[in-house]
């Protein structure tokens, strides 16, 4: 794939937009693997991302990500024209067929990411609202701009409060004024901490709830079992039968 | 270029060209069938099997290090009722020759593990894993002692008359003292290196990286190591070798042949790129053209002339 743009959007958090010559298949949920660097063996393993948004017309993919690491720290040498292999349209996304419903999204972090995909598939036909946490505004502000553009309700949270509610995504939700007899759905992305809270909220008002799971992966294909995930109906890859799971199945250890 | 010049043998175990995938890099051979057609490798190595189904270890299970990777997947695997039951029919199609990969915690467990294979038409040849590090008993604790080693392979190859390869760790003092006492005990084939065991610290967080500690080390780290243990074990031997390491290239796999191997194991590679190993067949192709040489075994050793 071909770089369009890389853009700093935030406190060590990237936009990157990726162009095929090919026609580009993608769901919300499935993510991409990238190699960042083919003239070296450090790193050697790919890099996942989830999609943010993906312009099926323009054949245009589009990730967040934020600099963490080795890898994360090459990628934001990547200038427009670049090259950069993609395995493309891996895993398991989020189930997006539904209408008139009242969807809930929450998304913690960087989990935020691929919540924007699947918020503006939803959109349409459903009553949609985004509930946004992370550790302070720089990483908020760009996705609370996008998904208040989109149309949705959006309701923030920080740990520092520097923008909305003053603690964690999952705090927010239950204090603030939602309704949560009338959610039908709720999706989630964010940190396994996250998710286990979110599990016991979830289950005690038996809210049906997908969620994508971040293990850290190798191969991203299914082969080296890096990303297993405990579930009630065994082992689950993240990168294959995942990362999109029911969270009702999903086993935290803990 | 002729037909049969990527031809190998290792014994009765014939390969129309040297590449085989490692166990526990390419699961059951059918994973990546949208990738590559896999029917162009010399063989597929299956994910080690063990008695009983085995859950693996806790996550985090693999850590990036500079030209490597360790993992502590610990051997997950459905165990061998349910290997022979639901994946034999769903790989015995794939038409190459399958190497089944066995692991144990007992010499029972190896020899129960050989007798179960023993009539499956599917596979082709036995890898008896002596040297998993991620496994607290057997796994290396065998492949690290030349007279365990001895024993396992004298008591698979009473009950396994296919192809019997032994694997060796490469976390040993004498390889050659390893690879011998394979022999002595009826294995046909040695491949090598497992991984080197190795560990990773988070600095910032202070801890080991990977849930179990210590893991196995893998990727172009380690090829040093292991072209030097197929050299040696090329001087001393006289069974084929599978010599495997770090081979991320047709040269790569071009430098274990001139040391001694017959045949090459690709691992890592796959994990980077999932048609890594037809690559690595279209390069050797290529060196083989590019140095006017016909026929692939004409190089097997080389580097010790």
């Amino acid at each position: 794939m071909k770089i369009k743009s890389n853009k700093k959007i935030g406190s060590k958090i990237f936009k990157l937009e990726l162009k095929s010559s090919k026609k580009i298949k993608g769901e919300p949920g499935q993510f991409i693997h990238l190699k960042l660097n083919s003239d070296s063996y450090d790193p050697l393993l790919r890099r996942p991302f989830s999609i943010f948004d993906l312009n099926y017309d323009e054949n245009l993919l589009t990730i967040v990500y934020k600099v963490c690491g080795k890898g994360t720290e090459l990628m934001t040498k990547l200038k427009k024209g670049d090259k950069i292999e993609a395995l493309k349209n891996l895993g398991n996304g989020f189930n997006t067929n539904k209408k008139n419903k009242d969807i809930v999204l929450i998304g913690g972090g960087m989990g935020i990411a691929p919540l924007y995909f699947l918020a503006k598939k939803f959109k349409s036909k459903n009553n949609v609202k985004a509930l946004l946490g992370a550790s302070s505004e720089c990483e908020l502000e760009f996705f609370e701009t996008n998904f208040s553009k989109l149309g949705v309700e959006v309701y923030n949270a920080t740990m520092d409060g520097s923008l909305g509610y003053k603690g964690t995504v999952i705090e927010l939700l239950n204090n603030s004024k939602i309704n949560k007899d009338k959610i039908d759905y709720i999706y989630g992305c964010g940190p396994t901490k996250m998710l286990k809270e979110l599990k016991s909220l979830v289950t005690s008002q038996k809210i049906s709830t997908e969620v994508s799971l971040e293990e850290r992966m190798g191969c991203g294909v299914g082969v080296c079992l890096s990303c297993t995930v405990k579930t009630i109906n065994g082992n689950m890859r993240a990168c294959k039968e995942g990362p999109v799971f029911k969270l009702k199945e999903v086993i935290f250890d803990g | 270029m002729a037909k049969n010049a990527l031809n190998v043998s290792l014994g009765e175990l014939k390969l129309k060209n040297p590449v085989i995938t490692a166990s526990g890099t390419f699961g059951f051979g059918t994973e990546l069938t949208e990738y590559f057609p896999v029917a162009n490798l010399g063989a597929v190595t299956l994910k080690g099997i063990t008695v009983e189904e085995s859950l693996g270890n806790d996550l985090p299970r693999i850590a990036e290090t500079p030209a490597g990777i360790l993992n502590s997947i610990g051997l997950e695997n459905p165990g061998i009722e349910k290997f022979k039951k639901n994946t034999i029919p769903e790989i015995k199609n794939l038409n190459l020759p399958l190497i089944a990969n066995i692991s144990g915690y007992s010499i029972k467990d190896f020899k129960y593990l050989a007798q179960k294979l023993e009539n499956e038409e599917a596979i082709k040849a036995l890898e008896v894993n002596v040297s998993c590090p991620n496994i607290k008993e057997g796994g290396m604790a065998f492949g690290t002692d030349s007279e365990m080693i001895y024993k396992v392979s004298k008591e698979v190859r009473k009950v396994y008359t296919g192809p019997l390869i032994v694997k060796l760790s490469p976390n040993v003092t004498d390889i050659v003292e390893m690879g011998k006492a394979a022999v002595e005990g009826g294995a046909d084939i040695i491949s090598l290196i497992n991984t080197l065991l190795g560990m990773a610290i988070d600095a910032d967080k202070q801890e080991a990286v990977l849930a179990n500690d210590f893991g196995g080390l893998s990727g172009p780290a380690v090829k040093p190591v292991a072209l030097r243990m197929v050299y040696q074990l090329y001087k001393k031997l006289n069974v084929p070798i599978i010599g495997m390491g770090g081979i991320m290239s047709g040269k790569d796999a071009v430098e274990f042949l001139l040391a001694g191997a017959s045949a090459v194991g690709v691992g890592t590679a796959t994990l980077r790129d999932p048609d890594a190993s037809q690559k690595i067949i279209f390069e050797i192709e290529n060196y083989l053209e590019k140095h006017n040489i016909s026929d692939l075994n004409d190089i097997i050793g080389k580097a010790h002339q």
